[in-house]
């Protein structure tokens, strides 16, 4: 369990596509391991939502492509419409500005629409334990503290002269997407009880970490006065979430 | 609730739409086995200093798991102990050190989850109230490059004047300084103009020192005017020293419109009307000299100016002081017997009178009151403090021609360095013209570090609007304050148990605090002065030498690619070159990271004698050879008339040089060099011509830092001085009534004050100290509330010609019957969840304005009428 592999977190496999190294193409180790690289990459792209401000690529992806029929999978027919519409009307600069202005507002700076993205908020704030932090809502709690000795025990830590903050919403889902690709990795090269470790780390942290609080964060970031972007975005995460606890208890 | 479970299909139909369209950074690195503090599991101890105020408090922080989890007092630095060192020596054993509410609040204020956290841009060009500035979160290379090109096109236009730069007054103070200098702006302020400037002037002229401190430990008689040591701390000793004079009998008497929690724990509380404090200190002076109770030894040796003081306190009668402050005569004469009789006795201000239009001569008239009495520089009395920690090196950069904005070398003849922000700004308003219509130039871009000028500011309506006029504006703060909300671009700033500062502790004798990083940048930020060493960077602003300054480390003269490690050269410097004598890995490696001069507090240093070096010679009938303008020293001759520059090598005088023959000696040394000369008045100068001490009998003593080198009563360097208003300075502390009197119309006096749980405006998103003290009630005297209708809990406004606000009314016996008020800092519309709309903001109620002599913001000057809401 404490195992540390050297982290493929930049895999370049990642971004290349499926890859293929020493399996017979159809086995169903082959297949896992393309779900693994899948699960991977959606966990890459749902952390790269959160940690930083919108991409150009994925902005006007939305706009021109794919990405939208994703979204559409947990969108009423009135909103797809109205993300469709809303994207139709103006050029792709005034729709990132618009997407940038959202990410900052209901992300990045304190206000009205502000959801903090912190675990600790959620798990150690109003609802946590008491006489810890209870009813002041903190940042880098006890339950911080226990993401950050996951990270450690999967053999990675927080990049210096980068947020430090342990139990950041994109950070968390870096981390499934790192623990995705070990298993995926593991899986190609026929490595089956590697892989299977990994699988339990990935269940452990979505019981331990992630799923405590990113239903409550997403439900709160499905809610009125938020970009429709992001509501769908919680959305997806939210159904992604859940299919993941099924499919890692397994 | 219905919740979409996504099939294998969806899935891949996912993965094939984003697979390739994220790339994020890097977020995570493999963990190194040798890990850094934050990673292993081990707690620890680190010291550090507080800086949820200026006290600078030394700490303790206990970190686990990467994770401060305590704060405690560090008694290993004075700050928390005491103020003079036989006692720190002692008590830092016996007690430990102190540290207030606030220093324990650090936490919260370190994980408070509405700090700023990446830098933004505003998208919205509206500024105005209410406007929604658009924000969107960029990256450090993004702000860093447009705030660059900014400065770069400012400065390649000829226009680097334009920029002015704002800071608070004690952390990363030197490289902002050192900036600006670089840069080619002289409009570099920071904070201290709108704290106590006032004081500082007054006891400046009175004994040639900025801020004496009183050692109250030790003293049997203790007044104050108008200050709340007991709960605006500020330093963590003030409240045990304090109450160990009580326990060993002293008696404390506290001057002061409200009963603030001094007052409470005072022998007598003595309430007063606002800005008559200076009145209330004549009749006191008066009374000390009429029945013979002052330092005759002292008054006579030591001072100059007593027989024309005398002459002007000979009618201040206790009767004259009662009808201005409304403090009883009797009363006066019982304060005038215990002060004259009990000793040592210490008297004592901070901002009460100091924040009004007349508060440098009232503030004259009180410090002389330990110079009637000998208490100064004595056990028990008002010590001149030996400071000497980290030295700045000041670095050389262009010449810079254009003038200050704000008048401080011109207008303000008494200001302190830190310039005159009520100034500035309204040279904005007025488009580049001074208060008086004189054109001066409009500045354009501004910088503004960890101030929140929008709401500490008094006439806070008329500072934003200044502020809306830049063409351009930086904020860098932890939290998006009321000023941030009108900036451009702001950065996400450090708490203090994220960064460094050399801490120059204000005690009676040298010791420095160290602040350093405890945890590193929760958010991966740049602390402030490695914000500004890559601004410096990316502008390639050199030095005199044409060396590029910010690249080179300071100690090394190499290049240096890290800023953090540029800036530890940096104060390593100061460090090595100041009293310490060491470098900052050395600092680190002390008891609790604090220097401590074991050489202690030392007493009467005004007698001391002053030595010229082994060898040196004094000699009569020679003369002092000064530039044209007589300020600086070019050299001296000899009786042949042969003349020698500084150094002793021969000179060329200039044509325009000044020979001064009435110099009584020229004390030059052995090879020549001149160390010294003493002038026709007797008083010893350096080779500088700065004043070093008094020629008394055949050898010098250093006296005080005054051009007498005595202690003042009278001060011929005031009476040379115009104040800003273009009124001449009196020599003596003579009483003016401060500008703005009540009216029928605004009938009541309001006063602000601060108190423990909280610093100026920034504490008031801290749950810890919110929960301690989270509004601010409207103090109003019982007969006053009686007349008006008004009771405990009733809604009220406040109203001045400036503005109004609302409050809730307390009803109190406590506060003087004409006058109101409330503690400070609170009425945020910005800052944080907790803090916005919480208690009432009170510089709406104020006119942007500064005292005429030292550039105080004048904080207390207000009249106002209440009346239910």
């Amino acid at each position: 369990m404490n195992e540390r592999l050297s982290p493929p977190a930049s895999d370049p496999s990642l971004s290349a596509g499926l890859p293929s190294a020493g399996l017979q193409p159809g086995c169903w180790q082959e297949e896992e391991a393309i779900l693994a690289w899948g699960r991977a990459a959606l966990y890459n792209f749902l952390a790269a939502v959160f940690l930083e401000p919108p991409d150009e690529r994925w902005a006007d992806s939305l706009r021109d492509g794919g990405l939208a029929e994703v979204l559409a999978l947990v969108a009423t027919a009135d909103e797809a419409k109205a993300l469709i519409d809303r994207m139709a009307c103006g050029d792709a600069g005034g729709w990132r500005e618009e997407l940038a202005r959202a990410y900052t507002r209901h992300l990045v700076v304190p206000g009205p629409d502000y959801v903090p993205p912190y675990g600790s908020v959620y798990r150690d704030g109003p609802n946590g334990p008491p006489g810890t932090w209870q009813g002041r809502p903190t940042l880098w709690g006890p339950s911080s503290v226990a993401v950050a000795q996951a990270y450690r025990e999967a053999g990675l830590a927080l990049a210096p002269g980068g947020p430090q903050v342990p139990d950041h919403i994109g950070l968390e889902l870096q981390f499934m997407q790192h623990l995705c690709a070990c298993e995926a990795g593991a899986l190609s090269r026929g490595e089956s009880d590697a892989a299977a470790a990994w699988r339990a780390r990935q269940a452990a942290f979505l019981r331990h970490h992630l799923l405590p609080w990113a239903p409550a964060f997403c439900a709160r970031l499905d809610s009125e006065g938020i970009h429709l972007f992001y509501r769908l975005i919680a959305r997806l995460i939210r159904a992604f979430l859940e299919s993941e606890r099924e499919e890692t208890e397994l | 609730m219905s919740t979409t479970t996504l099939t294998r299909r969806d899935f891949l139909k996912a993965l094939a739409a984003t697979a390739g369209l994220a790339v994020v950074g890097n977020r995570f690195v493999p963990l190194l086995t040798a890990s850094t503090a934050t990673g292993n599991g081990n707690a620890t101890w680190i010291p550090t200093c507080c800086n949820m105020c200026g006290g600078q408090t030394g700490v303790l922080v206990r970190v686990e798991h990467g994770r401060v989890a305590k704060i405690e007092p560090n008694p290993d630095n004075p700050i928390g102990v005491a103020n003079v060192s036989t006692d720190f020596w002692r008590w830092k054993n016996t007690d430990g050190a102190a540290m207030c509410p606030k220093g324990n609040a650090g936490i919260m204020a370190l994980y408070d989850p509405d700090r700023l956290k990446t830098p933004l841009k505003r998208t919205n060009p509206d500024k105005s109230p209410g406007a929604d500035p658009g924000w969107i979160a960029i990256s450090w290379e993004q702000a860093l490059d447009e705030i660059a090109a900014r400065l770069k096109a400012l400065r390649d236009a000829g226009e680097a004047h334009k920029l002015i730069w704002f800071s608070e007054d004690h952390s990363f103070v030197d490289i902002q300084q050192d900036f600006c200098a670089l840069y080619g702006t002289p409009n570099y302020h920071n904070h201290s103009n709108l704290c106590d400037v006032s004081r500082k002037a007054s006891f400046k002229l009175v004994m040639g020192d900025e801020r004496p401190l009183g050692d109250f430990a030790n003293a049997r008689y203790i007044l104050l005017f108008g200050w709340n040591p007991l709960s605006a701390t500020k330093w963590s000793h003030l409240p045990r020293i304090f109450t160990r004079a009580i326990e060993r009998g002293a008696k404390l008497v506290v001057v002061d419109p409200n009963l603030s929690n001094t007052a409470a724990r005072a022998h007598e509380w003595v309430p007063i009307r606002p800005a008559t404090d200076g009145a209330l200190a004549l009749a006191l002076a008066h009374l000390l000299i009429k029945w013979d109770l002052y330092d005759k030894d002292f008054v006579q040796n030591w001072t100059v100016g007593f027989e024309a003081f005398a002459d002007y306190v000979a009618d201040k009668t206790p009767e004259w002081a009662e009808h201005i402050t409304s403090v009883p005569a009797a009363t006066i004469r019982h304060i005038a017997r215990d002060l004259g009789t009990i000793k040592p006795a210490v008297v004592d201000m901070w901002s009460g009178p100091g924040q009004h239009s007349n508060a440098v001569q009232s503030g004259r008239a009180i410090a002389l009151l330990n110079v009637l009495l000998g208490a100064v520089d004595r056990p028990g009395t008002m010590i001149n403090p030996e400071r000497k920690g980290g030295a700045h090196q000041p670095v050389k950069g262009p010449k810079i021609t254009q003038p200050r904005l704000d008048g401080r070398d011109t207008l303000y003849p008494f200001a302190h360095s830190s310039g005159i922000y009520t100034e500035v700004l309204q040279v904005l308003l007025n488009d580049g013209k001074d208060r008086h219509g004189r054109e001066l130039y409009m500045p354009k871009v501004g910088v503004i570090i960890f101030q929140n000028m929008a709401m500490s500011v008094p006439g806070s309506s008329d500072v934003a609007r200044a502020l809306r006029k830049l063409e351009y504006l930086v904020v860098v703060d932890t939290h998006l304050s009321e000023t941030a909300q009108l900036a451009d671009i702001v950065l996400p700033g450090t708490v203090y148990l994220e960064r460094y500062d050399l801490n120059n502790n204000w005690v009676t004798w040298p010791t420095l605090g160290l602040r350093q990083p405890v945890v590193e940048p929760i958010f991966g930020q740049l602390p402030e002065y490695e914000f500004v060493v890559a601004l410096g960077r990316r502008l390639g602003l050199a030095d005199a030498e044409g060396k590029e300054w910010f690249w080179l480390g300071p100690k090394s003269g190499q290049r240096i690619e890290s800023t953090k490690a540029w800036y530890e050269e940096y104060l390593s410097v100061q460090l090595e070159k100041g009293g310490p004598a060491m470098s900052l890995e050395q600092l680190k490696a002390l008891p609790g990271a604090t220097w401590v001069d074991p050489k202690g507090t030392t007493y009467e240093k005004w007698k001391s004698e002053v030595r010229p070096p082994e060898g040196a010679r004094a000699y009569s009938g020679w003369a002092l050879l000064k530039s044209a303008d007589g300020k600086a020293v070019l050299g001296y001759q000899d009786e042949r008339g042969k003349a020698f520059g500084p150094d002793g090598r021969p000179l060329q005088v200039p044509q325009d040089a000044q020979v001064d023959a009435s110099v009584q000696q020229v004390i030059v040394e052995q090879d020549g060099r001149l160390w010294g000369y003493v002038d026709a008045r007797s008083i010893l100068k350096d080779k500088n011509g700065k004043g070093a001490g008094l020629l008394r009998q055949g050898h010098f003593v250093k006296g005080w830092n005054t051009p007498s080198r005595l202690c003042e009563f009278v001060s011929e360097q005031a009476a040379a001085k115009k104040d800003a208003n273009g009124d001449m300075i009196d020599a003596l502390p003579v009483y003016v009534p401060r500008d703005w009197f009540p009216s029928p119309e605004y009938p009541l006096y309001f006063i602000s004050w601060k108190e423990a749980p909280h610093t100026h405006t920034r504490t008031f998103n801290n749950p810890y100290l919110m929960e301690l003290r989270g509004w601010n009630p409207l103090r109003i005297n019982t007969q006053t509330a009686a007349r008006l209708g008004i009771h405990t809990g009733d809604e009220v406004w406040v109203e001045s010609p400036y503005g109004r606000v609302k409050a809730v009314a307390e009803v109190t016996e406590g506060i003087h019957p004409e006058v109101v008020g409330w503690m400070r800092g609170f009425g945020h519309w910005a800052l944080g969840k907790i803090a916005r709309g919480k208690g009432a903001h009170d510089n709406v109620l104020l006119p942007m304005k500064s005292d005429p002599i030292s550039g105080m913001s004048l904080n207390k000057e207000a009249c106002v009428r209440v009346y239910k809401a």
